[in-house]
């Protein structure tokens, strides 16, 4: 299945030199879980991270690891961020 | 006293009289600081119904118990009113030193009553307080206010130590959406609380305070102070994140969320943010970050405008402080535009004139937005092409806005709401009980309509930060696309706000505080001996005092409402309307309060507030 990644601040510097403005289409076997995304950039898998996958933020935690993901979909990867 | 000083000066600008009040222990308990505090006497001394211009209503400056103390973000004060913008109460937020300073002088906050018939400035010197002519002040930028103030004085060393609250042209002119700034660059922004300090003709507030502030337990508030410490070092927000790239660091996440206001909230999604994120800012115009006294956040932003094509151009300077998420997002992608350096210099005018950014920004989206719909003859325009992408336009605009100048700057200094009124589509207007609506689009995150539509000032994200839960999750993660549970968790984070209001705590504490580290930070410094009950309780009394004054100035639950466009046009990641309806009435139920949204009197009573 194909992925967009879209990463952000620290973690743009994880993504492949073939990315533009931040954004790279990877391939992943179907049942991927966005720690199999992660692995692909070698991120570091222990710090939480704010990802927002289809527009939907599922917030700053460790336990989106385990989020399986499906075809097509977009995922975006921030340290935390706030402000107001 | 202890955290708080125990006096009030009062300033009758009608008659010159300079008075102080003795602060109340139980009364200061009982309403805490900062907004309850101030909110309560404002409450008790003018009529609802006062026009907010006229010499009748009062201007009150008010600081919390914290302010000052030197624990973490303990910067802050609130400038208390009746708003001439939506005719609600108004209480705006403002951090830099000008609190402390107030404090440092004797004193936890001034009332202001009356109206003076010429330009005024008010100084204070600890305990020596004059009303001093500033005609030769009257028409000068904030900027060249301050600069002016600190001239005058015959001591430079003492000239150094002041700290100075001013209005520019914008409040002067009565602008409906003029600011009070402090230390040049911090805004007490919303509600047009720089017009009420006009329409009395008092430019600027210079303070100068040698004391020391009290503390009840020394031991305690140093203990809690470090543990207040640890846990904004522990937390990424505050330690990494709002540092690093300051509060624009949320342009990238809430644009992928789609809940980014694009063209006047056409859309909710803008191709370009990227162009006017904190990172970008860093990279490019960002000389270095900036805190507010007492402060290991440091989220301010000292920026440049690196780009030649913008210096020089117009009347700002070419540096400055911010912008700020709400003003990059608002004058960015709300205006079509991602031209940072072109952003730089709106938002400076906006520093120099006395204009809330939320609000200046949103101006301008909508006059962009009726002027390519044909909507405003050419003539009015001044020769300004106003279309959405013009970084030229929203400059001009800006400095019209800031100065009445022209068909087009006398119309945007009232306000978005007054704009749209005015040539003839009222629909256009993003905001909430005439206030201008933040960054934040509903359709992107359900719970933050229920919170623009009920927060007693009109369309705000401070009051109730919605985005803390529902994109960010902290202190834990909602579903932005339910509405489920949402009136429980707005009415939680408008009475956490409140409290933080009330306490002098700047509100990003919110990001790193432990849930007791507010209580046990005021309970030291002040010996209140605060149970967590009775503390949360004065959110509830805070919210409970604003409504029904509201509610006595003649709003009602019709006011309750969001924009038609965010009601009914789909948008957001999944094409929502934001379903109000689904909230509302949980949310006045919840609130103890009838179906029109109208306090029982069982409410009342049990929260002292007959």
């Amino acid at each position: 299945m194909n992925i967009e990644v879209r990463m952000f601040m620290k973690y743009r510097e994880f993504l492949p030199p073939n990315s533009s403005n931040g954004k790279v289409t990877v391939t992943l076997k179907e049942g991927s879980t966005f720690s199999d995304l992660m692995a692909l950039f070698a991120v570091p898998m222990d710090e939480p991270k704010l990802v927002v996958i289809n527009g939907i933020s599922q917030g700053v935690s460790v336990k989106v690891n385990q989020a399986t993901l499906k075809d097509g979909d977009i995922v975006a990867v921030f340290p935390p961020a706030g402000g107001g | 006293m202890n955290g708080w000083i125990g006096k009030i000066l009062r300033v009758n600008l009608t008659d010159g009289d300079i008075g102080v009040d003795d602060l109340d222990l139980d009364f200061a308990r009982e309403w805490l600081g900062g907004r309850g505090l101030g909110s309560k006497i404002l409450v008790d001394e003018i009529d609802p119904q006062v026009d907010p211009l006229s010499p009748e209503n009062k201007l009150i400056f008010m600081t919390g118990p914290l302010t000052g103390t030197g624990c973490p973000c303990g910067s802050r004060y609130m400038v208390i009113t009746k708003s001439p913008l939506s005719g609600t109460i108004a209480c705006s937020n403002s951090g830099g030193y000008f609190g402390p300073e107030l404090k440092f002088a004797g004193y936890d906050g001034i009332i202001f009553e009356g109206a003076s018939d010429t330009p005024v400035m008010l100084l204070i010197n600890d305990d020596e307080v004059e009303l001093k002519p500033a005609d030769h002040l009257w028409g000068k930028s904030t900027h060249d206010t301050e600069d002016m103030i600190r001239a005058g004085f015959e001591n430079p060393w003492l000239a150094k130590e002041t700290h100075i609250a001013c209005i520019g042209p914008a409040g002067e002119k009565l602008s409906l959406i003029s600011c009070v700034i402090n230390d040049k660059n911090r805004a007490a922004g919303r509600s047009g609380v720089g017009a009420v300090m006009g329409s009395k003709k008092l430019k600027a507030i210079v303070v100068r305070g040698t004391n020391k502030i009290n503390l009840a337990s020394k031991e305690a508030f140093q203990k809690a102070v470090q543990h207040a410490r640890d846990s904004l070092r522990a937390a990424p927000l505050t330690a990494e994140g709002l540092p690093a790239y300051g509060t624009a660091s949320l342009v990238n996440p809430i644009n992928q969320a789609h809940a980014f206001p694009t063209r006047n909230w056409q859309k909710t999604y803008f191709e370009t943010a990227d162009k006017i994120s904190g990172e970008t800012m860093a990279a490019t115009v960002l000389n270095r970050k900036k805190g507010c006294f007492a402060c290991p956040i440091a989220c301010g932003r000292l920026t440049e405008v690196k780009d030649e094509r913008w210096k020089g151009f117009g009347t700002s300077k070419d540096r400055g402080e911010g912008p700020e998420y709400e003003t990059v997002q608002l004058m960015g992608a709300n205006c079509g535009i991602d031209d940072l350096n072109g952003i730089l210099k709106a938002n400076y005018a906006c520093n120099e004139l006395g204009l809330d950014t939320i609000s200046a920004a949103s101006t301008v989206a909508t006059c962009m937005e009726l002027y390519e719909k044909g909507y405003i003859p050419e003539k009015d325009m001044g020769g300004i092409k106003a279309n959405f992408g013009n970084v030229e336009a929203l400059i001009l605009l800006t400095e019209k806005m800031g100065r009445r100048e022209g068909v087009i700057g006398d119309a945007m200094a009232e306000g978005a709401y007054r704009l749209a009124k005015k040539y003839g589509h009222p629909e256009l207007f993003m905001g909430v009980k005439k206030l201008e609506a933040p960054a934040y689009d509903p359709r992107g995150m359900q719970s933050m309509g229920l919170q623009y539509a009920t927060s007693n000032r009109g369309a705000c994200h401070v009051r109730g930060y919605a985005p803390s839960t529902e994109i960010v999750g902290i202190p834990f993660k909602t579903d932005p696309m339910i509405t489920e549970g949402k009136a429980e968790l707005i009415i939680g984070l408008q009475d956490g706000a409140a409290i933080l209001d009330c306490s002098g705590l700047c509100l990003f504490v919110a990001f790193g505080f432990a849930p007791e580290d507010a209580l046990n930070l005021v309970n030291a410094a002040t010996g209140a001996k605060y149970t967590p009950e009775e503390f949360g309780l004065v959110g509830q009394k805070v919210w409970n005092l604003e409504r029904m004054f509201n509610l006595k100035a003649g709003l009602t639950k019709a006011d309750d409402t969001l924009p038609k466009r965010i009601l009914e046009e789909p948008g957001g990641p999944r094409g929502d309307v934001c379903r109000l309806h689904e909230m509302l009435p949980q949310y006045y139920s919840l609130r103890g309060w009838d179906k029109d949204g109208v306090p029982t009197a069982g409410k009342l009573k049990n929260l002292n507030l007959t």
